[in-house]
Protein backbone atom coordinates (compact mmCIF):
# COMPACT_ATOMS: atom_id res chain seq x y z
CA UNK A 1 0.00 0.00 0.00
CA UNK A 2 1.31 3.28 -0.87
CA UNK A 3 -0.13 6.79 0.26
CA UNK A 4 1.76 7.09 3.42
CA UNK A 5 2.89 10.74 3.20
CA UNK A 6 4.58 11.97 6.06
CA UNK A 7 3.54 14.32 8.61
CA UNK A 8 3.84 18.21 8.86
CA UNK A 9 6.54 19.78 10.92
CA UNK A 10 3.76 21.96 12.90
CA UNK A 11 2.31 19.10 14.28
CA UNK A 12 3.90 16.25 16.37
CA UNK A 13 4.06 13.45 13.74
CA UNK A 14 2.02 10.38 14.48
CA UNK A 15 4.25 6.89 13.76
CA UNK A 16 1.51 4.81 12.15
CA UNK A 17 -0.30 7.89 11.04
CA UNK A 18 -0.79 7.98 7.22
CA UNK A 19 -2.50 10.35 5.18
CA UNK A 20 -5.64 8.76 3.86
CA UNK A 21 -5.58 10.21 0.77
CA UNK A 22 -7.22 7.23 -0.91
CA UNK A 23 -7.93 5.45 2.38
CA UNK A 24 -11.45 3.35 1.76
CA UNK A 25 -10.90 3.53 -1.95
CA UNK A 26 -8.00 1.20 -1.24
CA UNK A 27 -10.42 -1.30 -0.59
CA UNK A 28 -7.80 -4.16 0.30
CA UNK A 29 -7.60 -2.83 3.76
CA UNK A 30 -12.08 -3.48 4.26
CA UNK A 31 -11.47 -6.69 1.95
CA UNK A 32 -8.57 -8.41 3.92
CA UNK A 33 -10.70 -7.32 7.06
CA UNK A 34 -13.57 -9.45 5.33
CA UNK A 35 -11.67 -12.43 5.15
CA UNK A 36 -10.20 -12.49 8.50
CA UNK A 37 -13.74 -12.47 9.63
CA UNK A 38 -14.45 -15.93 10.38
CA UNK A 39 -13.75 -18.97 8.18
CA UNK A 40 -16.64 -20.23 5.68
CA UNK A 41 -18.78 -22.95 7.10
CA UNK A 42 -16.54 -25.91 4.96
CA UNK A 43 -13.30 -24.13 6.03
CA UNK A 44 -10.67 -21.34 4.64
CA UNK A 45 -10.78 -21.74 0.45
CA UNK A 46 -8.42 -24.92 0.01
CA UNK A 47 -5.52 -23.92 -2.20
CA UNK A 48 -6.53 -25.51 -5.29
CA UNK A 49 -9.51 -23.52 -5.01
CA UNK A 50 -7.47 -20.58 -4.92
CA UNK A 51 -5.72 -21.63 -7.87
CA UNK A 52 -8.78 -21.80 -10.16
CA UNK A 53 -10.13 -18.50 -9.12
CA UNK A 54 -6.89 -16.73 -9.81
CA UNK A 55 -7.31 -18.62 -13.16
CA UNK A 56 -10.72 -17.60 -14.19
CA UNK A 57 -9.74 -13.99 -13.44
CA UNK A 58 -6.55 -14.17 -15.08
CA UNK A 59 -8.46 -15.65 -18.52
CA UNK A 60 -10.87 -12.23 -17.92
CA UNK A 61 -8.24 -9.77 -17.65
CA UNK A 62 -7.15 -11.30 -21.03
CA UNK A 63 -10.37 -11.66 -22.31
CA UNK A 64 -10.76 -7.92 -22.00
CA UNK A 65 -7.43 -7.26 -24.30
CA UNK A 66 -9.61 -9.06 -26.65
CA UNK A 67 -9.25 -6.61 -30.58
CA UNK A 68 -12.82 -5.54 -31.95
CA UNK A 69 -14.21 -8.75 -33.93
CA UNK A 70 -12.45 -11.41 -32.26
CA UNK A 71 -15.20 -13.74 -33.41
CA UNK A 72 -15.07 -12.56 -37.14
CA UNK A 73 -18.09 -10.62 -36.37
CA UNK A 74 -18.16 -7.07 -34.05
CA UNK A 75 -17.44 -8.92 -31.16
CA UNK A 76 -16.18 -6.30 -28.63
CA UNK A 77 -14.04 -7.26 -25.95
CA UNK A 78 -14.90 -7.69 -22.55
CA UNK A 79 -15.60 -4.10 -20.85
CA UNK A 80 -13.60 -3.75 -18.41
CA UNK A 81 -15.75 -3.30 -14.96
CA UNK A 82 -17.57 -6.67 -16.02
CA UNK A 83 -14.17 -7.90 -15.22
CA UNK A 84 -13.88 -5.87 -12.18
CA UNK A 85 -17.06 -6.90 -10.90
CA UNK A 86 -16.27 -10.71 -11.60
CA UNK A 87 -14.90 -11.11 -8.21
CA UNK A 88 -18.03 -10.17 -6.50
CA UNK A 89 -19.66 -13.17 -8.56
CA UNK A 90 -16.68 -15.21 -7.70
CA UNK A 91 -17.04 -15.12 -4.31
CA UNK A 92 -20.63 -16.23 -3.95
CA UNK A 93 -19.21 -19.54 -4.98
CA UNK A 94 -17.79 -21.94 -2.13
CA UNK A 95 -14.67 -23.58 -1.68
CA UNK A 96 -15.73 -26.85 -3.72
CA UNK A 97 -17.23 -25.24 -6.36
CA UNK A 98 -15.81 -26.68 -9.54
CA UNK A 99 -14.11 -24.25 -11.71
CA UNK A 100 -16.69 -22.45 -14.29
CA UNK A 101 -15.51 -22.20 -18.11
CA UNK A 102 -15.51 -18.34 -18.61
CA UNK A 103 -16.88 -17.46 -22.30
CA UNK A 104 -16.82 -13.93 -23.58
CA UNK A 105 -19.89 -12.89 -25.32
CA UNK A 106 -20.10 -10.37 -28.68
CA UNK A 107 -21.01 -7.53 -27.13
CA UNK A 108 -18.40 -7.33 -24.27
CA UNK A 109 -19.99 -8.98 -21.82
CA UNK A 110 -19.01 -12.24 -19.76
CA UNK A 111 -20.49 -15.31 -18.99
CA UNK A 112 -19.90 -18.46 -16.57
CA UNK A 113 -21.11 -21.60 -17.20
CA UNK A 114 -21.11 -25.06 -15.46
CA UNK A 115 -22.02 -28.31 -16.88
CA UNK A 116 -22.00 -30.82 -14.57
CA UNK A 117 -23.38 -34.04 -14.11
CA UNK A 118 -27.12 -33.18 -15.24
CA UNK A 119 -26.66 -29.52 -13.83
CA UNK A 120 -26.41 -26.74 -16.03
CA UNK A 121 -25.84 -23.14 -14.50
CA UNK A 122 -24.89 -20.00 -16.83
CA UNK A 123 -24.60 -16.30 -15.04
CA UNK A 124 -24.03 -13.68 -17.32
CA UNK A 125 -22.54 -10.67 -15.93
CA UNK A 126 -24.38 -7.63 -18.41
CA UNK A 127 -22.80 -5.09 -16.17
CA UNK A 128 -22.13 -4.47 -12.23
CA UNK A 129 -25.14 -4.87 -10.17
CA UNK A 130 -27.06 -6.81 -13.57
CA UNK A 131 -26.47 -10.79 -13.77
CA UNK A 132 -29.03 -13.35 -15.93
CA UNK A 133 -29.24 -16.14 -14.64
CA UNK A 134 -30.08 -20.17 -16.05
CA UNK A 135 -30.56 -23.14 -14.06
CA UNK A 136 -31.11 -26.44 -15.35
CA UNK A 137 -31.41 -29.64 -12.83
CA UNK A 138 -32.33 -31.97 -14.95
CA UNK A 139 -32.54 -34.86 -11.72
CA UNK A 140 -35.07 -32.79 -10.59
CA UNK A 141 -36.69 -31.27 -13.71
CA UNK A 142 -36.67 -27.86 -12.54
CA UNK A 143 -35.16 -24.79 -14.78
CA UNK A 144 -35.09 -21.62 -14.02
CA UNK A 145 -34.10 -18.19 -15.52
CA UNK A 146 -33.85 -14.66 -13.62
CA UNK A 147 -32.04 -11.57 -13.29
CA UNK A 148 -30.47 -9.83 -10.54
CA UNK A 149 -30.73 -6.04 -10.38
CA UNK A 150 -28.67 -5.29 -7.50
CA UNK A 151 -26.02 -6.08 -5.27
CA UNK A 152 -28.20 -8.71 -3.63
CA UNK A 153 -26.73 -12.23 -4.84
CA UNK A 154 -28.39 -14.19 -2.14
CA UNK A 155 -30.22 -15.75 -4.86
CA UNK A 156 -27.25 -17.50 -6.47
CA UNK A 157 -26.53 -19.73 -3.42
CA UNK A 158 -29.07 -22.41 -4.00
CA UNK A 159 -27.98 -23.08 -7.67
CA UNK A 160 -24.33 -22.88 -6.57
CA UNK A 161 -24.93 -25.12 -3.54
CA UNK A 162 -26.93 -27.84 -5.92
CA UNK A 163 -23.71 -27.34 -7.99
CA UNK A 164 -21.18 -27.86 -5.72
CA UNK A 165 -23.12 -31.08 -4.31
CA UNK A 166 -23.69 -32.55 -7.66
CA UNK A 167 -20.22 -31.90 -8.07
CA UNK A 168 -19.12 -33.99 -5.25
CA UNK B 1 -24.27 25.50 -1.63
CA UNK B 2 -26.04 22.25 -0.43
CA UNK B 3 -27.99 22.79 3.11
CA UNK B 4 -26.49 20.97 6.13
CA UNK B 5 -29.29 18.54 7.28
CA UNK B 6 -30.84 20.26 10.57
CA UNK B 7 -31.15 17.31 12.30
CA UNK B 8 -27.75 15.83 12.36
CA UNK B 9 -24.92 16.05 15.40
CA UNK B 10 -23.10 19.07 14.96
CA UNK B 11 -19.47 19.64 16.37
CA UNK B 12 -17.74 22.90 16.58
CA UNK B 13 -14.18 21.26 17.17
CA UNK B 14 -14.62 17.68 15.19
CA UNK B 15 -11.32 15.71 15.57
CA UNK B 16 -11.70 15.40 11.71
CA UNK B 17 -8.23 15.45 9.56
CA UNK B 18 -9.40 14.53 6.19
CA UNK B 19 -12.37 13.77 3.97
CA UNK B 20 -12.84 12.21 0.82
CA UNK B 21 -15.58 12.56 -1.87
CA UNK B 22 -15.30 9.82 -4.33
CA UNK B 23 -16.77 8.41 -7.59
CA UNK B 24 -16.35 5.05 -9.01
CA UNK B 25 -17.30 4.51 -12.58
CA UNK B 26 -17.26 2.53 -15.72
CA UNK B 27 -13.76 3.18 -17.22
CA UNK B 28 -14.22 5.57 -20.32
CA UNK B 29 -13.09 4.12 -23.20
CA UNK B 30 -10.98 5.53 -25.49
CA UNK B 31 -9.22 7.81 -22.45
CA UNK B 32 -5.37 7.73 -23.69
CA UNK B 33 -2.13 9.02 -21.66
CA UNK B 34 -2.37 12.34 -23.59
CA UNK B 35 -5.67 12.90 -22.06
CA UNK B 36 -4.20 13.20 -18.66
CA UNK B 37 -2.07 15.75 -19.21
CA UNK B 38 -4.60 17.92 -21.22
CA UNK B 39 -7.20 17.30 -18.48
CA UNK B 40 -4.47 18.63 -15.82
CA UNK B 41 -4.13 21.92 -17.84
CA UNK B 42 -8.19 22.21 -16.83
CA UNK B 43 -7.36 22.34 -13.30
CA UNK B 44 -3.88 23.36 -13.02
CA UNK B 45 -4.67 26.86 -11.88
CA UNK B 46 -5.97 25.09 -8.31
CA UNK B 47 -4.23 22.15 -8.53
CA UNK B 48 -0.47 23.08 -9.63
CA UNK B 49 1.36 20.29 -7.79
CA UNK B 50 1.03 16.53 -10.17
CA UNK B 51 2.38 13.40 -9.04
CA UNK B 52 1.56 9.96 -10.33
CA UNK B 53 0.38 7.12 -8.30
CA UNK B 54 -0.41 3.01 -8.97
CA UNK B 55 -4.36 2.94 -10.33
CA UNK B 56 -6.42 2.09 -7.40
CA UNK B 57 -8.46 -1.75 -8.11
CA UNK B 58 -12.35 -1.35 -8.51
CA UNK B 59 -14.34 -1.79 -5.55
CA UNK B 60 -17.88 -3.00 -5.30
CA UNK B 61 -20.15 -3.72 -1.77
CA UNK B 62 -22.17 -6.71 -2.59
CA UNK B 63 -24.45 -8.51 -0.17
CA UNK B 64 -25.92 -11.75 0.63
CA UNK B 65 -22.92 -14.28 0.14
CA UNK B 66 -20.75 -15.28 3.09
CA UNK B 67 -18.74 -12.71 5.30
CA UNK B 68 -15.85 -15.10 4.56
CA UNK B 69 -16.19 -15.56 0.59
CA UNK B 70 -12.62 -15.61 -0.98
CA UNK B 71 -11.12 -12.86 -1.36
CA UNK B 72 -10.26 -12.03 -4.99
CA UNK B 73 -9.27 -8.80 -5.49
CA UNK B 74 -5.76 -9.37 -4.97
CA UNK B 75 -3.31 -7.20 -7.45
CA UNK B 76 -3.84 -9.94 -9.95
CA UNK B 77 -7.13 -8.03 -10.59
CA UNK B 78 -5.39 -5.27 -11.65
CA UNK B 79 -5.99 -4.56 -15.71
CA UNK B 80 -2.96 -2.64 -17.28
CA UNK B 81 -4.26 0.97 -17.36
CA UNK B 82 -3.11 4.37 -17.29
CA UNK B 83 -1.71 6.18 -13.95
CA UNK B 84 -4.17 7.64 -11.49
CA UNK B 85 -3.30 11.17 -11.65
CA UNK B 86 -2.85 13.22 -7.76
CA UNK B 87 -3.66 17.29 -8.75
CA UNK B 88 -2.66 18.90 -5.47
CA UNK B 89 -2.83 22.52 -3.94
CA UNK B 90 0.37 24.09 -3.09
CA UNK B 91 0.05 23.52 0.51
CA UNK B 92 -1.42 20.39 0.14
CA UNK B 93 -5.00 20.89 1.46
CA UNK B 94 -7.05 19.87 -1.76
CA UNK B 95 -6.34 17.48 -3.70
CA UNK B 96 -8.19 15.53 -6.31
CA UNK B 97 -7.42 12.18 -7.92
CA UNK B 98 -8.24 11.18 -11.23
CA UNK B 99 -7.98 8.09 -13.13
CA UNK B 100 -10.03 6.40 -15.85
CA UNK B 101 -12.65 4.99 -13.63
CA UNK B 102 -11.92 7.01 -10.54
CA UNK B 103 -12.55 10.60 -9.61
CA UNK B 104 -11.93 11.29 -5.97
CA UNK B 105 -11.31 14.81 -3.89
CA UNK B 106 -9.61 14.72 -0.61
CA UNK B 107 -9.37 17.91 1.96
CA UNK B 108 -6.84 17.26 4.32
CA UNK B 109 -5.81 18.89 7.55
CA UNK B 110 -2.47 19.06 7.32
CA UNK B 111 -1.58 22.32 10.53
CA UNK B 112 -2.78 22.72 13.70
CA UNK B 113 -5.71 25.32 13.83
CA UNK B 114 -6.29 24.69 9.95
CA UNK B 115 -10.42 25.40 9.84
CA UNK B 116 -12.46 22.25 8.72
CA UNK B 117 -14.57 23.93 6.08
CA UNK B 118 -17.63 21.25 6.73
CA UNK B 119 -18.87 18.61 4.41
CA UNK B 120 -21.36 21.35 2.39
CA UNK B 121 -17.97 22.80 0.93
CA UNK B 122 -16.12 20.45 0.05
CA UNK B 123 -19.39 18.63 -1.80
CA UNK B 124 -19.57 21.81 -3.31
CA UNK B 125 -16.28 21.52 -4.93
CA UNK B 126 -16.17 18.13 -5.90
CA UNK B 127 -19.47 18.73 -7.74
CA UNK B 128 -17.67 21.20 -9.84
CA UNK B 129 -14.79 19.21 -10.69
CA UNK B 130 -16.94 16.51 -12.11
CA UNK B 131 -18.21 19.19 -14.09
CA UNK B 132 -15.06 19.59 -15.45
CA UNK B 133 -14.45 16.65 -15.90
CA UNK B 134 -17.64 15.72 -17.69
CA UNK B 135 -16.99 18.67 -20.29
CA UNK B 136 -13.37 17.65 -20.61
CA UNK B 137 -14.90 14.28 -22.04
CA UNK B 138 -17.37 15.86 -23.99
CA UNK B 139 -14.93 18.57 -25.47
CA UNK B 140 -12.44 15.30 -26.59
CA UNK B 141 -15.61 12.82 -27.53
CA UNK B 142 -15.12 10.66 -24.78
CA UNK B 143 -18.00 10.00 -24.07
CA UNK B 144 -20.00 10.64 -20.15
CA UNK B 145 -19.24 9.48 -16.82
CA UNK B 146 -21.68 6.47 -15.72
CA UNK B 147 -20.88 5.81 -11.77
CA UNK B 148 -21.45 2.63 -10.67
CA UNK B 149 -20.14 3.27 -6.64
CA UNK B 150 -19.39 5.85 -4.50
CA UNK B 151 -17.99 6.58 -1.28
CA UNK B 152 -17.31 9.34 1.11
CA UNK B 153 -15.00 9.32 3.94
CA UNK B 154 -14.34 10.54 7.39
CA UNK B 155 -10.47 10.10 8.86
CA UNK B 156 -10.53 11.44 12.60
CA UNK B 157 -7.26 11.84 14.75
CA UNK B 158 -8.20 11.58 18.49
CA UNK B 159 -5.50 12.37 20.65
CA UNK B 160 -4.80 11.34 23.68
CA UNK B 161 -5.38 14.24 26.42
CA UNK B 162 -1.95 14.53 28.61
CA UNK B 163 -0.77 11.21 30.63
CA UNK B 164 -3.45 9.29 29.28
CA UNK B 165 -3.60 6.32 26.80
CA UNK B 166 -6.18 6.48 24.76
CA UNK B 167 -5.30 3.46 22.48
CA UNK B 168 -5.56 1.10 26.03
CA UNK B 169 -8.47 2.76 27.62
CA UNK B 170 -11.04 2.41 24.05
CA UNK B 171 -14.21 2.50 26.44
CA UNK B 172 -13.04 6.94 27.05
CA UNK B 173 -14.17 7.18 23.79
CA UNK B 174 -16.09 4.72 22.56
CA UNK B 175 -19.68 4.43 23.97
CA UNK B 176 -19.46 0.57 22.12
CA UNK B 177 -16.74 -0.40 23.95
CA UNK B 178 -17.19 -1.94 27.70
CA UNK B 179 -14.51 -0.59 30.46
CA UNK B 180 -15.79 -2.98 32.47
CA UNK B 181 -15.46 -5.87 30.07
CA UNK B 182 -11.95 -5.03 29.23
CA UNK B 183 -11.37 -4.52 33.30
CA UNK B 184 -11.98 -8.05 33.78
CA UNK B 185 -9.41 -9.18 31.23
CA UNK B 186 -6.51 -11.00 33.10
CA UNK B 187 -3.66 -9.13 31.36
CA UNK B 188 -3.55 -5.30 31.00
CA UNK B 189 -4.81 -4.09 27.26
CA UNK B 190 -1.65 -2.10 25.89
CA UNK B 191 -3.57 -1.03 23.08
CA UNK B 192 -6.78 -2.07 20.92
CA UNK B 193 -8.70 -1.07 17.65
CA UNK B 194 -12.11 -2.69 16.26
CA UNK B 195 -13.99 -2.50 12.65
CA UNK B 196 -17.62 -3.03 12.49
CA UNK B 197 -19.98 -2.56 9.36
CA UNK B 198 -23.54 -2.00 8.56
CA UNK B 199 -25.97 -2.09 5.91
CA UNK B 200 -27.07 1.04 4.28
CA UNK B 201 -30.57 0.49 2.84
CA UNK B 202 -32.93 2.38 0.20
CA UNK B 203 -36.13 1.30 0.63
CA UNK B 204 -35.23 -2.00 2.59
CA UNK B 205 -33.10 -2.89 -0.44
CA UNK B 206 -29.12 -3.26 0.73
CA UNK B 207 -27.13 -0.45 -1.34
CA UNK B 208 -24.35 0.29 0.55
CA UNK B 209 -22.33 -0.20 4.01
CA UNK B 210 -21.20 1.58 6.50
CA UNK B 211 -17.67 0.66 7.78
CA UNK B 212 -16.10 1.88 10.86
CA UNK B 213 -12.67 1.18 12.11
CA UNK B 214 -10.50 2.73 15.05
CA UNK B 215 -7.30 1.83 15.55
CA UNK B 216 -4.54 3.53 17.50
CA UNK B 217 -1.64 5.66 16.27
CA UNK B 218 1.58 6.26 18.51
CA UNK B 219 3.03 9.75 18.59
CA UNK B 220 7.29 9.34 18.91
CA UNK B 221 7.17 10.52 22.23
CA UNK B 222 4.91 8.32 23.52
CA UNK B 223 1.01 9.42 23.96
CA UNK B 224 -1.48 6.73 21.81
CA UNK B 225 -3.88 8.45 19.87
CA UNK B 226 -6.61 6.88 17.87
CA UNK B 227 -7.18 6.71 13.80
CA UNK B 228 -11.20 6.36 13.50
CA UNK B 229 -11.96 6.23 10.09
CA UNK B 230 -15.92 5.91 8.67
CA UNK B 231 -16.62 5.01 5.06
CA UNK B 232 -19.87 4.77 3.41
CA UNK B 233 -19.70 3.22 0.02
CA UNK B 234 -22.26 1.76 -2.02
CA UNK B 235 -24.53 1.97 -5.47
CA UNK B 236 -25.88 4.83 -6.63
CA UNK B 237 -29.09 4.90 -7.77
CA UNK B 238 -30.22 5.54 -10.03
CA UNK B 239 -26.55 5.63 -11.90
CA UNK B 240 -25.85 9.04 -12.36
CA UNK B 241 -24.21 11.96 -11.06
CA UNK B 242 -27.15 13.34 -9.17
CA UNK B 243 -27.97 9.55 -7.94
CA UNK B 244 -24.50 9.24 -7.00
CA UNK B 245 -24.79 12.91 -4.87
CA UNK B 246 -27.64 11.61 -3.15
CA UNK B 247 -26.07 8.68 -1.90
CA UNK B 248 -22.71 10.39 -0.87
CA UNK B 249 -25.54 13.05 1.17
CA UNK B 250 -27.05 9.92 2.39
CA UNK B 251 -23.33 7.92 3.64
CA UNK B 252 -22.38 11.52 5.09
CA UNK B 253 -25.36 11.70 7.42
CA UNK B 254 -24.73 8.20 8.42
CA UNK B 255 -21.03 8.53 9.13
CA UNK B 256 -22.21 11.89 11.27
CA UNK B 257 -24.51 9.85 13.20
CA UNK B 258 -22.59 6.85 13.80
CA UNK B 259 -19.86 8.97 14.50
CA UNK B 260 -22.15 10.67 17.42
CA UNK B 261 -23.53 7.37 18.39
CA UNK B 262 -20.22 5.01 19.08
CA UNK B 263 -18.23 8.09 20.84
CA UNK B 264 -19.02 9.29 24.30
CA UNK B 265 -20.50 12.23 25.92
CA UNK B 266 -17.10 12.91 27.71
CA UNK B 267 -15.42 13.23 23.56
CA UNK B 268 -18.28 15.41 22.49
CA UNK B 269 -17.41 18.08 25.24
CA UNK B 270 -14.28 18.06 24.41
CA UNK B 271 -15.67 18.71 20.72
CA UNK B 272 -17.85 20.87 21.69
CA UNK B 273 -20.94 19.51 20.58
CA UNK B 274 -23.81 21.93 19.68
CA UNK B 275 -26.73 19.80 19.07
Amino acid sequence: MSGAISTRADRPAFNNYVWQSEPASRASRWQLLETTVAPSPTGWPRVSQWRWVESVVRQARTLARLRRGWDRHDGEPVRRDIVDFLPEVLGALNPDTPAPRIVPMSDGTLQLEWHVADLDLEIEIVEPYHLVVAFDDRRRRESREFEILSGDLSRLSEPIRRLTEGHD
Amino acid sequence: MHPRPAHLPDFENPPVTEVLLGLQFAPVSGFQAVHLGLLWDRFRDAFPVVEEKPPLNAVFETFGIPAAAPEIRFELLQMPMLTRLWLKEPNDVQLIQFQTDRFIHNWRKVAVGQEYPRYEAIRERFTSEIEAVRTFLADHKLGDITPNQCEVTYVNLIESPENTNLGASLAEVFQIWSAEGQASLRFPTEDAGFTLRSVIRKDEDPIGRLIVSARPVRQPDGPVGIQLELTARGRPLPGTIQGAMEFLDLGRERIVQGFADITTPRMHNLWRRRQ
